[in-house]
């Protein structure tokens, strides 16, 4: 197990890394220290494995956690004891202060432009004799 | 499968194998003098080719008997794969097929057979599944013997798994007296098809060029029989380098298809009274639609009882946009349904019960109890004992032993015979809310599609979306899977045609993409269509020398990378490990992330004279790119972009 400050270490370089090449925000956005921390553990930990870098997620590995609808005392209960295919989290692979630094990073993502916004989508939302 | 049993082998040892020469010609047993003369596996003497050659010709004329003679053997049989109408041949040259080679280059004018070049039988033998699953027909590849043969055998198990006929030429020095030391040594096995036997329909070893004749239109004929599947023939080096007298008459069995086996009426009568009496039918799709005909057929059973299809995708079953094709409800209809009909599904155990990836693995049933469960399948009278791609044991309610899409004529009539007149009223008024479920369906993947449109990585539902918007009015065709992308096409696109998507790997066996596209991309060639390919990044580079023979072969072919910079399924599965045992929360990268160095896939590209542009990593410049790219693959030629994208 790391060392706090190797973590932070880690994390400080994840950070630089994750600003270099994007990392499932928009780009140019200001982030907050805690959000940072939140999104450098976010990668670090693997949580956008299943749930996409921009929290987006996939139907064959993780629904979306954009936009967050849970308080950090619900998200953390789950991530300690998830009831499906989610492995769960215990405080050794992610202490409560990362759990909530995440959940400040997913509030911070953009929900996206609904689909009947973007015109390649749009003809699928719209009220029509079919898609 | 054929294996050389102990009795074929004394067989050998005391005779010359003569089979059945044509439809139309008995088989002759020889003069016993020659019975003790010929040891197993022995280069024929001199007074064995006069035997055979007597034997030959005190035989019943036969019509297709070739008048000229062939020097050397395996002229005759590039005329064998002109007859089979085999138009490529892929390889990586090898010395023990240098005769073949040869023969298809210069008497065969490397025509119908082409020589199709490869750096890798991986390579090889992917392309002709690729190939076979668009053109309807095999293609064959060479391999350099037991060396050559362990390269291919991953892409053969996944034909196997898959399903897709393929024709197999593996090289070899039978005779051990006159294999050169040893390199000849080090490439020559006694029995070459046990390596693959375990997945393959059948194979062989021919021990003269008559006993080739007959074996080559045997495979033929066998992997193109429902359900298709790989064929190996293993070809001497001698009998392919040998000179044959002027005066030798060698005979050609004709190209025969044969017809698939069609369901028992009896059962289908069960079936169909299944189907009409049920509340809430589905109908699961695998393999169903062999060609673009039982696609139509799926469509008019399934509109004949308004029964959602699941269509998993081991062909293109069902247009996605008919409001019956439901995949993405599949959950919600498996425990709704009262009856199942599963099409040719590989795997039906798992389709109605499941084993999560926990701790404690519980099987678990996923339907109601009291859902019964149909199941045709031509597999139940085909399976092999060692590889376990059969799946588990399913015990259906109605088993039927069948090629489905040969059966569904004979099921939609009696379905329609059967229905009441008020039964097809109730029918009829399914028809809004099921219309209503699709479109929602839909609305909910382009409202998932919306949640990473404009991130970086780029969404997957972007770069699908994107890359639809260019194609949807061409005549295209998806040459890839597409769960790695989380089904996009599937889910969007109006996939409509047979050939529009070319299924999946079948046995999950990483680096069919890339080589499998630019097999069908090949079949697609000269027809005008736009191939297109979502390559995952990591199956590109188990074959990245795909890349070169698109080049060398011009092949147009758009391959857009999905550089997720991972073996992504198995950074998932470290993670969970991780998490399991409760240990470093950081180290599944290790071994898992396709970084530091980040691969430059349009460089790599280029480096084989492919057009390669990328890496692009904004959204906003991916439908310009796509549109430069096309621009190559409609003159004509490959290209590739390297788009860096969302894990799934």
């Amino acid at each position: 197990m790391l060392q706090h400050n190797s973590r932070s270490v880690l994390f400080g370089g994840l950070i630089a890394m994750l600003s270099m090449h994007g990392s499932g925000s928009l780009a140019g956005q200001r982030t907050s220290p805690v959000v940072s921390h939140g999104k450098a553990v976010y990668t670090a930990v693997g949580c956008y494995t299943c749930h996409g870098q921009s929290g987006g997620g996939s139907i064959y590995t993780g629904p979306p956690l954009v936009p967050l609808d849970l308080s950090d005392e619900a998200l953390a209960a789950y991530v300690r004891e998830p009831s499906g295919l989610m492995p769960p989290f215990g405080e050794k692979m992610l202490s409560d202060k990362d759990l909530k630094a995440i959940g400040a990073y997913l509030r911070s993502l953009p929900a996206g432009r609904p689909a009947a916004q973007i015109p390649l989508l749009a003809p699928y939302v719209k009220p029509s004799k079919g898609n | 499968m054929k294996e050389i049993s102990e009795g074929r082998r004394r067989f050998l040892k005391g005779s010359v194998a003569v089979g059945a020469v044509g439809a139309a010609t008995p088989a002759m047993a020889l003069p016993k003098s020659t019975a003790k003369q010929t040891a197993p596996h022995a280069f024929p003497t001199q007074q064995r080719l006069q035997s055979e050659r007597d034997h030959i010709n005190t035989c019943a004329p036969d019509p297709e008997s070739l008048e000229k003679g062939y020097s050397p053997g395996s002229d005759f049989m590039i005329d064998l794969l002109k007859a089979a109408e085999i138009e490529y041949v892929a390889a990586m040259p090898g010395a023990s097929f240098r005769g073949l080679q040869e023969s298809i280059v210069n008497y065969g004018g490397n025509k119908s057979p082409e020589l199709i070049t490869c750096v890798h039988e991986e390579i090889s033998a992917a392309m002709c599944h690729g190939y076979a699953k668009i053109a309807g027909k095999p293609m064959a590849c060479m391999v350099h013997s037991d060396v050559g043969l362990q390269h291919a055998s991953m892409a053969i198990y996944n034909a196997w798994c898959d399903h897709a006929p393929m024709i197999v030429l593996a090289g070899n020095h039978l005779d051990a007296s006159k294999r050169r030391p040893w390199i000849e040594w080090l490439h020559s096995m006694e029995d070459l098809g046990t390596m693959v036997r375990d997945f393959v329909k059948w194979d062989d070893t021919p021990v003269s060029l008559q006993h080739f004749s007959e074996s080559f239109m045997r495979a033929r004929e066998i992997t193109m029989t429902p359900p298709y599947g790989p064929v190996l023939l293993v070809v001497d080096s001698e009998l392919q380098e040998e000179t044959i007298p002027a005066d030798t008459k060698l005979t050609m069995p004709r190209r025969v298809e044969v017809s698939p086996p069609a369901a028992d009426p009896a059962a289908l009568n069960l079936a169909a009274d299944m189907l009409v009496g049920a509340e809430f039918p589905i109908i699961v799709a695998d393999y169903a639609a062999r060609t673009a005909e039982g696609v139509g057929l799926l469509v008019q059973l399934a509109e004949s009882l308004n029964a959602p299809v699941i269509d998993m995708g081991g062909k293109m079953n069902m247009p996605t946009n008919h409001y019956l094709n439901q995949t993405f409800r599949g959950k919600a209809l498996l425990e709704k349904a009262d009856i199942i009909l599963g099409l040719e599904v590989t795997d039906i155990w798992g389709v109605v019960n499941d084993v999560p990836d926990l701790p404690v693995r519980q099987s678990h049933r996923t339907i109601a109890e009291q859902t019964k469960v149909i199941a045709v399948s031509a597999n139940y009278g085909y399976m092999k004992g060692n590889v376990q791609n059969m799946s588990r044991y399913f015990a259906a309610d109605l088993t039927i032993d069948a090629d489905a899409q040969a059966s569904l004529p004979q099921l939609i009539e009696t379905v329609r015979r059967k229905l009441s007149a008020s039964q097809r009223r109730a029918i009829e008024g399914k028809k809004t809310e099921l219309e209503a479920d699709f479109r929602a369906m839909r609305a909910a993947a382009a409202a998932d599609a919306a949640r990473s449109w404009d991130a970086s990585p780029i969404g997957t539902g972007r770069l699908c979306m994107e890359l639809w918007n260019q194609i949807k009015d061409l005549d295209w065709a998806l040459v890839s899977e597409t769960f790695q992308v989380s089904s996009w096409p599937q889910r969007l696109w109006d996939i409509t045609e047979h050939h529009q998507y070319n299924g999946t790997s079948g046995g999950a066996g990483v680096g069919y993409g890339a080589p499998a596209a630019a097999g069908a991309a090949l079949a697609h060639k000269g027809k005008g269509r736009i191939p297109v390919a979502i390559q995952p990044d990591g199956d590109l580079m188990v074959a990245p020398g795909t890349l070169w023979t698109l080049s060398h072969h011009k092949i147009p072919l758009l391959m857009i990378v999905h550089n997720n910079r991972a073996w992504h399924q198995e950074s998932m599965h470290l993670q969970r490990m991780e998490c399991r045992r409760d240990r470093n929360p950081d180290n599944w990268r290790i071994g898992t992330v396709m970084d530091d160095p980040s691969i430059d896939y349009a460089t790599l590209a280029q480096s084989m004279g492919m057009w390669g542009k990328g890496p692009i990593s904004d959204p906003e410049q991916l439908g310009s790119a796509i549109a430069r790219a096309l621009a190559v693959v409609k003159a004509g030629e490959p290209a590739l972009l390297d788009v860096v994208s969302q894990p799934r």
